[in-house]
């Protein structure tokens, strides 16, 4: 009897083993159901229900998830936007449910797959050009393509005209302080900064928002240091004294914005993030030529 | 008549709990609706919340709750340690470590399933080589573990150290315990894997009821060495299945087979299916209060798991008598 079992084990360890990849052959799931052009619309992405609100299609959003921008009627929540409630989104009886994919890394979308529903997701955006083609293909689904392409081009005409600073400054945008999180060329944000004629210091990382220590700040010896952060921690104030060697921490050029600057996720909040930023470098510049 | 009143009572907390965990959710569906939608009453969307969301996932949960439960009684039983849980021995740090590089590296679900599963028994395999070392006695098996545990939650912050914010975010709510995988495709895999290995368990119940008198007893009247290692590992096997599917559950394991030994007494023949059924209960209902507490979240069950198991012990330290 037990030398029986003993030579199960292997067995009971390989069918435990056939049970994950059953799991794995599950997950393939079902393609869904092609999203309808017009109808009613879960956005589970503030940065699609803001693309949609500048699409002119705000009517049709009839569920988004926590932080969405303002929408000027109730609009029923169906949950926080890490981990929406899909019974809460099959309840709304959508015609489409619309995500990023920058956003479904948390958002458990494989049960919404489950469920039938149509989807419709966004891809990510880490650059301007990705964000128009996010925008045209939302623009194309809910008919509104010329639109889209209107919008973009006014946009890449606003980024333009845009009044940067003389000379190229070294920036670092920091989104915390303890810890120190920095943008790097892979994020976002990046493009911003180059859109409004800075230079990146944390452009070579490869993690879109590395986790960084003093000695990554000082070493990279920015012109300027751009603080994205609602708590703002007192870093700058402190280090004063130990981190003068920092270029913009000895002539002050260090500036604290609140975070919704950076993340709007449309053509026209990038422009006005850019602008904004340049009009920042812009008088920090002349402050640093002073000093 | 004493067994048919037992049988009776099993059958209608088990009806009761369906009956809950098929009303509870984000929102309240009553009873006799959602039983009527199960049979392809009701309107389309309440048939499409209770046939393809909630029922599959109570239904993991109760085999997941189950393998918990029978691995945290072997577990006590083998070590003598009414302390010792299913991951007393490193399987849910090997889970978690495996779970979390999959996750942080984007990979899909089923890889994460198979990245923890292949965690976990590396980690079993891990502190069976070293506790071989000491002779496989109880101590061994749980210092073995404890270290590796260790090293391996350290290696699992490190990941999180380095990885992307929105997946270090969905690591932690894999590590909290998180039953969302359920598909109806998975219930029978699962609901086999399980059954054999309790029924594996319930072919040593004499064996365990022996080991609780000690080692040098157990080996007095019989029980091989050979016996004490297929009981860790089919205890092993039970955790690794649960944590792989569903995250880090904590004190199911641990509460359930208390509770039953109270109730029932030491004989492993009635604890094992009844920390089974204890267990699987147990883990449905927390996971259906946790769907329908918070208006606009879910709490995940591991949550659930250790806030009431957490209370249970407390009460237990507060009302018992003694103060061994």
């Amino acid at each position: 009897m037990k030398h029986a079992i003993a030579a199960r084990l292997p067995l009971l360890a390989a069918l435990l083993v056939f049970g994950a990849l059953y799991a794995i052959a599950d997950t393939g799931a079902r393609p869904a159901p092609a999203p309808r052009a017009h109808g009613r619309i879960v956005s589970l992405s503030p940065s699609i229900t803001r693309q949609i609100m500048e699409l002119g299609a705000a009517d049709a959003i009839v569920g988004v998830t926590t932080y969405h921008p303002a929408l000027g009627r109730p609009v029923a929540p169906v949950g926080d936007l890490s981990r929406p409630s899909i019974e809460r989104i099959v309840a709304l009886a959508p015609d489409v449910v619309m995500y990023s994919r920058e956003d479904a890394d948390t958002q458990f979308t494989e049960l919404l797959a489950a469920t039938g529903l149509p989807v419709f997701v966004t891809g990510a955006n880490r650059s301007f050009e990705e964000l128009c083609d996010n925008f045209r293909s939302l623009g194309r689904l809910l008919g509104r393509g010329a639109i889209a392409e209107e919008r973009i081009a006014a946009v890449r005409a606003r980024i333009a005209a845009i009044k940067r600073p003389a000379r190229r400054l070294r920036i670092a945008v920091l989104l915390s302080h303890v810890p120190l999180v920095a943008a790097s060329g892979q994020s976002f944000i990046n493009g911003i900064i180059e859109s409004a004629g800075g230079e990146n210091v944390f452009r070579a990382s490869s993690i879109p928002y590395p986790v960084i220590t003093l000695e990554h700040l000082v070493a990279a010896r920015p012109d300027v240091l751009i603080s994205f952060t609602d708590n703002p921690e007192p870093l700058f104030p402190d280090a004063h004294g130990a981190l003068t060697a920092i270029p913009a921490v000895r002539r002050g050029a260090m500036v604290t914005l609140d975070h919704s600057h950076i993340t709007q996720y449309t053509p026209d909040g990038y422009a006005d993030a850019a602008s904004a930023l340049a009009s920042i470098l812009t008088s920090l510049e002349r402050r640093i030529d002073e000093t | 008549m004493k067994r048919s009143l037992a049988v009776i009572g099993i059958i209608a907390a088990l009806a009761a709990v369906f009956a809950l965990c098929i009303s509870l959710g984000a929102t309240f569906i009553p009873p006799h609706t959602a039983l009527a939608a199960l049979i392809g009453g009701g309107d389309s969307t309440e048939r499409l919340i209770i046939a393809t969301l909630r029922v599959p996932r109570m239904l993991m949960a109760f085999a997941v709750g189950a393998a918990l439960s029978v691995s945290g009684l072997l577990y006590q039983a083998l070590f003598r340690n009414p302390l010792a849980d299913p991951y007393t021995i490193g399987t849910a740090g090997g889970a978690a470590l495996g779970a979390t590089v999959a996750i942080c590296l984007s990979l899909g679900a089923g890889a994460v399933t198979a990245a923890a599963f292949a965690g976990s028994l590396a980690a079993v395999i891990a502190v069976n080589a070293l506790a071989a070392r000491r002779g496989f006695s109880s101590v061994s098996l749980i210092v073995a573990g404890i270290a590796l545990s260790f090293i391996l939650s350290s290696a699992v912050m490190l990941v999180f150290s380095v990885a992307r914010p929105q997946l270090v975010h969905k690591a932690l709510m894999w590590l909290m315990g998180d039953l969302s995988i359920a598909r109806y495709a998975l219930l029978p895999p699962l609901g086999a894997l399980v059954a054999l290995l309790i029924a594996g368990a319930m072919v040593f119940h004499r064996r365990l009821d022996i080991l609780s008198f000690g080692p040098a007893f157990a080996r007095a009247l019989g029980v091989s060495p050979a016996a004490v290692k297929n009981i860790f590992w089919l205890s092993a096997l039970l955790a690794a299945l649960a944590v792989t599917l569903a995250g880090v559950i904590g004190f199911v394991g641990l509460i359930v087979p208390h509770i039953m030994r109270r109730s029932l007494g030491p004989a492993h023949r009635l604890l094992i299916p009844a920390s089974a059924l204890g267990g699987g209960c147990l883990l449905a209902l927390c996971d259906a209060l946790g769907r329908s507490i918070l208006p606009l979240s879910e709490v995940p069950a591991g949550v659930m798991t250790g806030f009431f198991g957490g209370m249970f012990f407390l009460v237990l330290f507060a009302t018992r008598g003694d103060a061994r």
